[in-house]
C-alpha cells in the first residue's frame, strides 16, 4: 500500500520491473519484483526520478469501462490529458490552483521558475526553448493570475545570504563546509541520511520558500492587504518542491508561504486543457515588485553554478575586488569544484549533482575531513533541468540528450559573469526599507528556517499494522 | 519524416503500443509481430490491406476497414485493433455519407508492429530495452552463428574424449 506521499506508483499499473527502486537515491521503494512496487512515504525525499524513469502505463487496449476516465479523476488531471498514465505519479494541487484561480476574493502570485520555461516548449511538440520567458508570463496572466514573478530575484537573495554565512563562519569559526539549502531533496536527504549535519546547512531557505515568504511578508505590505488573501503560487521544475511546501515551519503567518505548487508538466496540461497555445502568445513583463535578476536565469540549470555565485558573493561582501576573483571550475565524475582566490585565501566549493554523488561528499564532512567552504548539492541528476516535473523523456536513450539541450539553452545563459548581488538596488532596497537591517529578527524571520533530524527507525508502517 | 514525440506531454494521440507484455508467473515477455513469410493475416485479409515487403509485414490503415478478420486469423495474438480518432472518441463512420446514419462510433483500424518502418536506426524497442532482451534476427546470421557454435560444441565433445 503506499502511505500518502506525495510520490506515488499506482498498484494496478506497476508491473515490478523495480528500476525505479534500483534508481531511488533513498531506498524508499520497495516490493518484489514483477510485484507492484510501494513507495515509503517516510523514507520518500520526492526528487520524483521515479516519476521520471517509469515505463509501465496504462495500455489503450486493455482499457474497460472507462477505467482512465476514473485515473485521470483520482490523480485530479484534466480530462483532455492525452499522454499515457504511468504507474509513478506525483500528486498535484490542480484543484486547488483552479479554485484560487475562480475565487474573487483572492489575488493570486505566481513566481517562476527559470528552469521550466525552456522544457515547457516540449510538451507542445517545439524545440526546447522556443517558448520564450515573455511568452510563459502572458500565459499565466491568461490563465488568470494577477502577478507574475520571477523567482530570480528570490534566487539572488538565498546566494547572498548563503554568503553572508559563509564569510560569518569563517570570521567566527563556525561549522564548515556551509551546505547548500536550496534544493529540498537534498535537504531532506541531509535530515534522513545524515541527521548530525543539519547544522552544517544554511540556515537560509531555498529560494522557492523565499518567494513564498516574501509575498506573505512583503508584497501583502505592499498590496496592503491581509496575506490570507494572497494565493501564492510557484511554479517549479521540483516535485520535492511539493513536499517542502507542506513543511509547518516554513511560513511567516498563520498560513502556508507556499499554497500551492505547480510542475512545469502540470502548467502545459492546464494551458492545453484551455486550448492555450504559448508560442503564440504577445510577449508579456514579469511584475516589478520583485524585479528579476537576469543573470541567475541559468543558476540551478547547471551544475556549479549556484556554487560560483555563492564563492563570487562571498568574495564581494569580503570588499574584495571582482578583478581579483579567479574562477575556475574543473568536472570531475557527477561533482565539479569551483574555487575562488580572496584576497589570499582560497575558498572552495563542491558541486554534486544526483544524491548518490552527494553522499560522498557528505561522509567527508560527517568525518571532518571535508576541505571544502561550500557543498552545493542537488538531487536531480543533471541539476533542476532534469527535475520530477520537467516534461518526462519517453525514450531512455534521448533522456541524456535532451537534458544537456536544455541545460545549454542560450535564454538562460548570462549576459555577463557576475551579478554584484551586494550592490543590487532591488536587493538593497528590500534589506534597508523593509528588513532595516541585515540579519537582523525581521529578515531572520522571513529568511531563514530550521532542520528537523528524522531517523528512520520511527517509520515502520507497515510493521505497526502487521 | 517525421520526428517521433521526445516527451510524454508532446503526444497529441492516444499511445496505442505495438508490443504486449505478458506476464505469468514464470516468464515475462513481449508478444510482438513475427513477420511470417506466408503472413496468415495478409492472407486473410479482403481489403489487401496488409502486404509484406523487405521482411516486413505492414498494415496499409488507408485501405483497412476494421473487420478483425486478421486479428483472429494471427497465431500470436499480435494485432491489436486501435482507435482512428486521437482521443478514441466516437467519430462518423465513412459510410455515413452514402447511407445517411448519423450515429457516431468508436472506429478501429488495424495495429501490429511494423519494426518501426520510420525509424532510421532501427525498432526503438530493441535500442531502449534496459534488460537488452530483445534482437532482431536475421535469418542468414543467425544461421551461421549456430552452426558455428554446433562446430565448437563438437569439437569441445571430442577434446573431452581424447584428452
Amino acid at each position: 500500500m503506499n502511505t500518502g506521499g506525495f510520490i506515488q506508483i499506482d498498484q494496478e499499473l506497476c508491473t515490478g520491473c523495480r528500476h525505479c527502486a534500483g534508481n531511488c537515491p533513498v531506498q524508499a521503494i520497495s516490493g518484489e519484483t514483477k510485484n507492484p512496487q510501494s513507495v515509503s512515504a517516510d523514507r520518500c525525499v520526492a526528487c520524483g526520478q521515479c516519476v521520471q524513469i517509469c515505463t509501465a502505463f496504462d495500455s489503450i487496449f486493455d482499457e474497460r469501462w472507462g477505467r482512465r476516465t476514473e485515473r485521470l479523476h483520482e490523480r485530479e488531471m484534466p480530462q483532455s490529458v492525452m499522454e499515457p498514465l504511468f504507474a509513478a505519479h506525483d500528486c498535484n494541487f490542480l484543484p486547488e490552483i483552479k479554485a484560487a484561480l475562480i475565487e474573487r476574493n483572492l489575488r493570486t502570485v505566481v513566481h517562476c521558475d527559470a528552469s521550466v520555461i525552456g522544457p515547457l516548449a516540449e510538451e507542445f511538440g517545439l524545440r526546447t526553448g522556443s517558448i520564450k520567458p515573455g511568452q510563459v508570463v502572458a500565459a499565466l496572466r491568461k490563465l488568470g493570475f494577477h502577478r507574475v514573478y520571477s523567482n530570480t530575484f528570490s534566487v539572488g537573495i538565498a546566494i547572498l545570504e548563503q554568503a553572508r554565512e559563509i564569510a560569518e563562519r569563517v570570521r567566527k569559526g563556525g561549522n564548515l563546509p556551509v551546505i547548500n539549502s536550496s534544493c529540498p531533496a537534498a535537504v531532506r536527504f541531509i535530515e534522513q541520511s545524515f541527521p548530525e549535519l543539519i547544522h552544517f546547512l544554511s540556515g537560509c531557505r531555498s529560494p522557492r520558500q523565499i518567494a513564498g515568504s516574501l509575498t506573505k511578508a512583503y508584497l501583502a505590505q505592499q498590496f496592503k492587504t491581509d496575506p490570507a488573501y494572497l494565493f501564492n503560487v510557484s511554479l517549479a521544475s521540483c516535485t520535492a518542491h511539493k513536499l517542502e511546501a507542506t513543511r509547518s515551519e516554513l511560513r511567516v503567518g498563520e498560513h502556508r508561504d507556499i499554497d500551492a505548487v505547480l510542475t512545469g508538466r502540470e502548467l502545459a496540461w492546464m494551458l492545453k486543457h484551455e486550448g492555450f497555445e504559448p508560442s503564440l502568445l504577445e510577449e508579456s513583463e514579469f511584475d516589478q515588485e520583485l524585479p528579476p535578476i537576469d543573470e541567475l536565469r541559468k543558476v540551478f540549470c547547471h551544475i556549479g553554478d549556484v556554487a560560483q555565485a555563492v564563492l563570487e558573493t562571498t568574495g564581494e561582501l569580503l570588499g574584495v575586488d571582482q578583478a581579483a576573483i579567479e574562477c575556475s571550475a574543473a568536472d570531475g565524475g557527477g561533482a565539479c569544484f569551483p574555487k575562488v582566490r580572496i584576497g589570499d585565501q582560497e575558498y572552495g566549493a563542491a558541486s554534486a549533482s544526483g544524491l548518490q554523488n552527494a553522499a560522498p561528499f557528505l561522509e567527508a564532512v560527517r568525518k571532518g575531513e571535508s576541505p571544502f567552504h561550500y557543498l552545493e548539492l542537488m538531487a536531480c541528476p543533471q541539476g533542476c533541468v532534469s527535475g520530477g516535473g520537467q516534461p518526462k523523456v519517453l525514450l531512455p536513450e534521448r533522456r541524456n540528450p535532451i537534458y544537456a539541450t536544455r541545460a545549454k539553452l542560450k535564454a538562460l545563459a548570462p549576459a555577463k559573469p557576475g551579478a554584484r548581488l551586494s550592490t543590487n538596488a532591488a536587493i538593497r532596497h528590500l534589506y534597508d526599507d523593509f528588513f532595516g537591517k541585515a540579519w537582523g529578527d525581521k529578515s531572520n524571520h522571513v529568511l531563514q528556517t530550521r532542520y528537523v533530524e528524522r531517523s528512520f527507525e520511527v517509520q515502520p508502517v507497515q510493521a505497526s499494522s502487521s | 519524416m517525421a520526428i517521433p514525440p521526445e516527451v510524454a506531454g508532446e503526444l497529441n494521440a492516444r499511445l496505442t503500443p505495438r508490443l504486449f507484455v505478458v506476464s505469468a508467473s514464470e516468464v515475462t515477455a513481449p508478444v510482438m509481430c513475427r513477420h511470417c513469410e506466408d503472413a496468415p493475416c495478409a492472407n486473410v485479409c479482403k481489403m489487401s490491406a496488409i502486404s509484406r515487403a523487405d521482411g516486413k509485414v505492414l498494415v496499409n490503415t488507408e485501405r483497412c476497414v476494421g473487420c478483425h478478420l486478421c486479428l483472429m486469423a494471427c497465431p500470436f495474438g499480435a494485432i491489436e485493433f486501435a482507435p482512428l480518432s486521437p482521443d478514441a472518441s466516437p467519430i462518423y463512420p465513412m459510410a455515413a455519407k452514402s447511407s445517411g446514419e448519423k450515429n457516431k462510433t468508436t472506429m478501429y483500424r488495424a495495429n501490429k508492429c511494423d519494426l518501426c518502418n520510420d525509424r532510421a536506426n532501427g525498432p526503438a524497442c530493441i535500442a531502449n530495452c534496459p534488460e537488452t532482451a530483445l534482437v532482431l534476427v536475421n535469418a542468414v546470421a543467425a544461421t551461421r552463428r549456430r552452426r558455428n557454435e554446433a562446430a565448437l560444441d563438437l569439437l569441445a565433445e571430442q577434446n573431452a574424449v581424447w584428452v
